[in-house]
């Protein structure tokens, strides 16, 4: 879920615990955080967020019916025609899928900003994410601190994004004990059969 | 997987079987609760068992139907079902979970690769 912030944001994020993950202006920045970049790269293969997909081809709704890790061709065959020839061109929803891949056990104790929503889209899952200039899913209005907020000190970082294999390790290792302890998705796995019979 | 049919079906038979005397068992000892809790314990097993052998049978009928996320999915279900069955001794349905588990988390980064 991703927050809009807005009032005093340099307040909020300078009192705000690490992990968390920033898209905005610069000048709103206060205290250390850590410029993530991502090197070039395009894949057709991933877990892009459904509001990724819906920021590159506005099909959203139609990825949330896929389970991550998916392919760009099993996107394609959810896709109504009219979008399965934007998200064929689409230079977007590649780099969105690249980007879905993106490491994250480095970035677990810090803060982090970036200026490309593609990147705060793929970290949204695993840490807090805030915006100012997109539409996130709830707003916040930040309220104001007592002392003048610490000025922004940034480091830049290029960010990890795994290989596919190296992601489907990731994936796989990640919450391998939740069905036992959640019977919830046990019987969600049941449920699941439904679409393989 | 054909392993996993096979010896699923038996070895998930032979522990239906099992369960219902140890619930008999417990019943008769414990009293009801201990059995009701000890079938509802069985009944889960028994179900993501025969789930895992449905999937194995269908994935050998319609390879296609398997994607990364169903592999993931599924190989993690086998697993569990592996640790499990080891525990109850159930060692058929064991060793075959496990090397579904193997052969479906393989299959899922054959899958990742070829779609890069």
């Amino acid at each position: 879920m991703i927050l809009e912030l807005e009032g005093c944001v340099p307040s909020f994020l300078s009192a705000a615990q690490a992990p968390l993950a920033f898209y905005g202006p610069s000048n709103l920045l206060a205290g250390r955080f850590l410029h993530l970049h991502a090197g070039d790269g395009l894949s057709e293969f991933g877990a892009p967020t459904p509001r990724a997909v819906e920021y590159c081809i506005g099909a959203g709704r139609y990825a949330e019916k896929l389970d991550p890790p998916y392919t760009l061709k099993e996107l394609l065959e959810v896709l109504p025609e009219e979008l399965r020839k934007k998200a064929e061109n689409s230079v977007c929803l590649r780099r969105a899928f690249y980007l879905s891949r993106v490491d994250p056990r480095l970035l677990k104790k810090v803060k982090i900003y970036v200026d490309d929503p593609l990147l705060l889209f793929a970290l949204e899952p695993y840490m807090p994410a805030y915006a100012v200039g997109i539409p996130g899913d709830k707003r916040r209005r930040a309220k104001c601190g007592a002392g003048q907020p610490p000025p922004p000190q940034l480091a830049d970082a290029e960010a990890r994004i795994l290989p596919p294999e190296e992601f489907v390790d990731f994936l796989y290792a990640r919450d391998i004990l939740k069905p036992v302890v959640n019977p919830l998705l046990v019987l969600k796995l049941l449920w699941r059969l439904r679409r393989v019979l | 997987m054909a392993l996993e049919v096979a010896f699923g079906v038996v070895g998930l038979f032979w522990a239906l079987a099992l369960s219902a005397a140890v619930v008999y068992l417990l019943t008769y000892v414990f009293g009801p609760v201990a059995g009701v809790v000890f079938a509802a314990l069985s009944a889960t097993y028994i179900a993501v068992g025969y789930s895992t052998v449905f999937f194995a049978y269908k994935a050998i009928k319609r390879p296609e139907l398997v994607k990364p996320s169903t592999a993931i999915l599924w190989s993690r279900a086998a697993l569990i079902a592996a640790v499990v069955s080891a525990l109850s001794a159930n060692l058929l349905y064991a060793v075959s979970s496990a090397l579904l588990a193997l052969a479906l988390y393989l299959y899922a980064k054959e899958l990742a690769k070829a779609a890069t």
